[in-house]
């Protein structure tokens, strides 16, 4: 990774980086509340990602950002400046959509520099940056092209060349990488994550793939209809789920979920296939909130096929990865879980018996509303 | 950097709406021009046809005219020369639709070759969209002319009246010509509908043994009713619509064999100076053609629903 | 027009196909071949019996002289400006509706634009009698701005055009307000380009109507300096018999720009005639 030693995007002043808060923002479409009194800051330089599934939210909270939908409610900062009755063009933001949005009628040359055209800078200006932008992307030899003639990963470049250009405070991707296949989705997604530390951009990158969340963001909010669940940084967000909404749709395979009953003296939880031992500090936080029904979150990596193991299970379908197993086995209700074997080792047929053991204590959540249940 | 915006919390609705405004004011300038015209020259218009059907003409053209009421309505619609004129158009219509479908389909088939030289084929059968009306009854006054005219000779035709002016026969020697020159454009509508009937189906057709005519019942004929139904019924408007060529070939003679619906206006308003029966008779095209037109659209909506 | 391929056929079913291709050429080009000899030939030739059908003995004179004795040259000169005009103004007119209908918002969108709609349904014979009047009380009677202004919009125009407009993604648009474009600019520098086949389709439509417009010139004007082709041509028709040639030489040259303009247009032709069959 180059960091700070690229050589220059363009000859334009470098402008710096923006933080980006949006406060108390929703916005309702008729009856659907598409964003939901969303606060939300990013720091200036940072790599936020937005993730959830599809219809969350996440576009429209980006294009209230961006100045292209109006707030129902709420404001919108870009740096120390409050930015709603600002015009889409003069916030000084980028952005780089799904489906490219390049001019079909345009050369690659006269889509990059379409914004500066659109904004007077003289055309002597002008050439170096692109040429400056389109090395900087490897786009040197298509210039020329029209956008028909390139590949997607092509496209792709010329449309971040496109903002890139702009020197903008803050850079909004809404999807960029999910018309690729999935090959060229890795490689640019190491890009996209070299290019923002090499320039320190701000930028507030949507996807409903959490292995970009995972891989790209520094900090990843997660919505789920247009409510914001959670904003921390990977490594916390997998570890300490606020919820068992975040719980399942981070990470992979998803985490397993199990409706689970508080034993006698609180030191285990009955589950479907049999019990999960708790830790002292586990059963406390329990008891001292009451609860007798809880939802235990099992990372698929924290299961172990053992004989010692508390869990009796069928094994139904084995994936082999590689460098690892999947191995997808039955409970006796009929609820399926994932078991995550690292290595080749294992021999396991669909229909043997196996007992599965639980390494450390579940991720609690209550029942009622999902919540994390934690000291 | 301290920026006064900074003071204010969510966007004033006042400039909010302002914004909004401006883009209303924008969208206003850019349909203006068209709402103007139409409303000047169709909406305003249409309903004056209605209300203008509501008045008799003087007696002398420096008389005020004299309100009527709906019986005019009544005494035009039920007159003879009204039914007459709706016959001959109808009769007219029947002439010209189905001949000039079979002939332009006919064309088009016979044109869905991979041939050497069918671009030649294709421009002359394409070639009457570019003869007007008028090109084409002028061109069509003189070959059936009964003393010069090379059709009239070929007919057997020696002097005395010619087609044109015999009751029997000017009114399919009108539609002659109505077809003839419209001929290339149901070419073309046919010739883009053949085009763009996948060739996988046309060839499945054939593996499966079907005959050069089984496969254009099969296939060819089901894929293009929608352009036939298009071709019929836009066939069916321009023919109630057919004026030039009338006012070439026959000026609506001989003895009114063939006046039609449209004829009979153009005459009642500018020979007749009666524009209360003109309207009449335009009120009653217009809703005809309406008519026409909503059964097209109700079909249209059918196919994007069902087909 | 988007040419299939079409499997070769066997010898014998060619020649076939061919002479059935014959015929037919002959059957619908026959009118117009015999106008060309005949605008070759004397009167007498014409009149002659058993008729001449190849040009023997050419005599162009005939061209001449319907530029001389009956006015063509004037003729043309007025369908040329009354036809560009209608044709730059409704694309003009109808790409300014069509985008403020496809990318604006404003009270009552839906509702004008119903209006256009209707309007499409209306034939202009159902108009005709207060159009008359309404031209003669603007004093407009017999003038070039009486026989431009009633078409200067067009219903057809603004449907096609908002129905090609919408199919642009709003990605695009959206990349274009970030990149500071009105509407104004939108427009000319993206949706305009973007969409030059069906404008360009539209045009020729436009032009190709207002060209062989007649009930309307014939009602709206009364006098050669105004008077538009189609409505010479009725001249034409009365020259007498001692005049075929010049008849048939006449028709020639009024069909003839049309004859060029739609060989050099012919695809833009064949979207704008089949567009409405192609949509429903
Ligand atoms: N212009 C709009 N009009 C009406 N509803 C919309 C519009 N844009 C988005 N929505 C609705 O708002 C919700 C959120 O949409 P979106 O922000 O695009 O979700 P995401 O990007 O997370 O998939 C969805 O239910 C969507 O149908
Ligand atoms: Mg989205």
């Amino acid at each position: 990774m180059a960091v700070g030693t690229g050589e220059p995007e363009g000859t334009g002043a470098t402008e710096p980086a923006s933080s980006v808060a949006l406060v108390g923002v929703s916005k309702s479409f008729g009856d659907v509340t598409a964003v939901d009194d969303l606060t939300l800051e990013v720091a200036a330089g940072e790599f936020m990602v937005l993730l959830g599934p599809s219809g969350c939210g996440k576009s429209t909270a980006l294009r209230i950002v961006a100045g292209l939908e109006e707030p129902t409610s709420g404001t919108v900062r870009i740096g120390d400046r409050v930015v709603d009755e600002v015009e889409a063009k003069d916030r000084d933001v980028a952005m780089v959509f799904q489906n490219y949005a390049l001019y079909p009628h345009l050369t690659v040359r006269r889509n990059i520099e379409f914004p500066l055209r659109s904004r007077g800078v003289p055309a002597r200006d002008r050439s170096s940056m692109v040429a400056a932008t389109a090395r900087s992307l490897q786009l040197d030899d298509l210039l020329d092209r029209k956008p028909a003639q390139l590949s997607g990963g092509q496209r792709q470049r010329v449309a971040l060349a496109r903002a890139l250009i702009r020197r903008p405070r803050v850079f909004l991707m809404d999807e960029p990488l999910s018309n690729l296949d999935a090959r060229l989705r890795t490689e640019m997604r190491a890009e996209l994550a070299e290019l923002h530390s090499r320039l320190g951009v701000t930028v507030l990158y949507v996807t409903h793939d959490q292995v970009e969340a995972m891989t790209m963001g520094d900090r990843i909010a997660i919505m789920r209809g247009g409510v914001l669940q959670q904003v921390d940084t990977p490594q916390a967000v997998h570890d300490r789920p606020a919820n068992a909404f975040v719980a399942a749709f981070v990470g992979s395979p998803p985490m397993n979920i199990l409706p689970g009953r508080v034993g006698g003296e609180g030191g285990a939880l009955s589950v479907e296939g049999g019990f999960i031992p708790l830790t002292p500090r586990a059963g406390r936080l329990l008891s001292d909130r009451g609860l007798r029904e809880v939802t235990a979150g099992i990372r698929p990596e924290h299961l172990v096929v053992d004989q010692t193991g508390t869990l009796e299970a069928t094994v139904s379908v084995a994936e082999f990865l590689g460098h690892e197993l999947h191995l997808g086995c039955r409970l006796p209700g009929g609820r399926l879980v994932t078991v995550r074997v690292p290595g080749t080792g294992g021999s396991w047929r669909t229909g043997d018996t196996v007992r599965l053991a639980v390494v450390g204590d579940p991720h609690l959540f209550d029942p009622s509303d999902g919540a994390r249940i934690d000291d | 950097m301290t920026d006064p915006a900074v003071v204010e919390t969510s966007g004033s609705p006042r400039r909010r709406r302002h914004r909004a405004g401006r883009e209303a004011v924008a969208g206003y300038l850019f349909v203006l021009p068209t709402l103007a015209v139409l409303a000047l020259f169709v909406v305003y218009p249409l309903a004056r046809t209605f209300w203008l059907g509501l008045f008799r003409a003087p007696p002398f053209p420096t008389l005020p005219s004299k309100f009527v009421g709906a019986s005019q309505y009544g005494s035009v619609l039920s007159s003879h020369d009204f039914l007459a004129s709706l016959g001959r158009t109808v009769v007219f219509v029947v002439l010209t639709v189905p001949a000039g479908l079979l002939l332009g389909l006919a064309l088009a088939v016979a044109a869905d070759a991979r041939l050497k030289g069918i671009r030649i084929f294709r421009t002359i059968f394409s070639s009457t969209v570019a003869t007007s009306v008028a090109v084409a009854s002028v061109i069509f006054t003189t070959l059936l002319n009964p003393t010069v005219g090379l059709f009239s000779y070929w007919l057997g035709i020696k002097g005395g009246n010619g087609v044109l002016m015999n009751n029997t026969w000017s009114l399919p020697a009108v539609s002659t010509v109505t077809v003839w020159q419209n001929l290339g454009f149901t070419f073309i509508l046919m010739s883009a509908a053949l085009q763009s009937i996948p060739e996988e189906l046309l060839e499945a057709a054939r593996i499966d043994g079907a005959t050069a005519w089984g496969r254009f019942r099969a296939v060819t004929l089901p894929l293009l009713s929608p352009t036939i139904f298009f071709a019929v019924v836009v066939g069916i408007i321009s023919s109630f619509q057919a004026f030039g060529q009338i006012d070439l070939l026959t000026q609506g003679g001989p003895a009114g064999h063939t006046q039609t619906l449209i004829y009979f206006l153009y005459q009642s308003f500018t020979v007749n100076h009666d524009p209360g029966t003109a309207s009449v008779v335009a009120a009653a095209l217009f809703v005809i053609l309406l008519v026409v037109t909503l059964v097209q659209f109700r079909f249209v909506e059918k196919r994007v629903f069902y087909g | 027009m988007a040419e299939r391929r079409r499997p070769r056929t066997g010898p014998w079913r060619r020649v076939g196909r061919y002479g059935i291709l014959c015929v037919l050429a002959v059957i619908v080009g026959f009118p117009v071949y015999i106008t060309v000899v005949n605008a070759l030939l004397t009167p007498q030739a014409i009149a002659g019996r058993p008729p001449t059908l190849f040009p023997v003995d050419p005599h162009w004179g005939s061209f001449g002289q319907a530029f001389s004795d009956f006015h063509l040259g004037l003729y043309l000169r007025n369908s040329a400006i009354v036809t560009l005009t209608i044709t730059v103004a409704e694309l003009v007119t109808a790409v300014l509706a069509a985008y403020a209908f496809a990318f604006m918002t404003f009270p009552f969108r839906r509702t004008l634009f119903l209006v256009c709609l209707a309007a499409l349904m209306v034939p202009m014979e159902a108009t005709l009698i207060p159009n008359r009047q309404t031209i003669g009380t603007l004093h407009l009677f017999d003038t070039f701005p009486g026989l431009i202004v009633p078409f200067l919009a067009s219903g057809v125009g603004v449907f096609l055009l908002r129905q090609a407009f919408l199919q642009l993604p709003r990605d695009l648009r959206d990349a274009a307000t970030l990149d500071g474009l009105g509407h104004l600019r939108f427009l000319v520098r993206v949706v305009v380009p973007l969409n030059r086949p069906i404008i360009g389709a539209f045009g020729v439509y436009a032009f190709l109507s207002a060209w062989n417009q007649y009930l309307w010139p014939l009602i709206a004007s009364n006098s050669d300096k105004v008077r538009t082709v189609q409505i010479g041509l009725r001249q034409l028709n009365s020259l007498g018999i001692d005049r075929t040639n010049v008849i048939f030489a006449g028709t020639i040259l009024a069909a003839l720009p049309i004859f060029v303009l739609l060989l050099a247009f012919q695809r833009q032709l064949v979207r704008g005639l089949t567009a409405g069959a192609v949509k429903g």
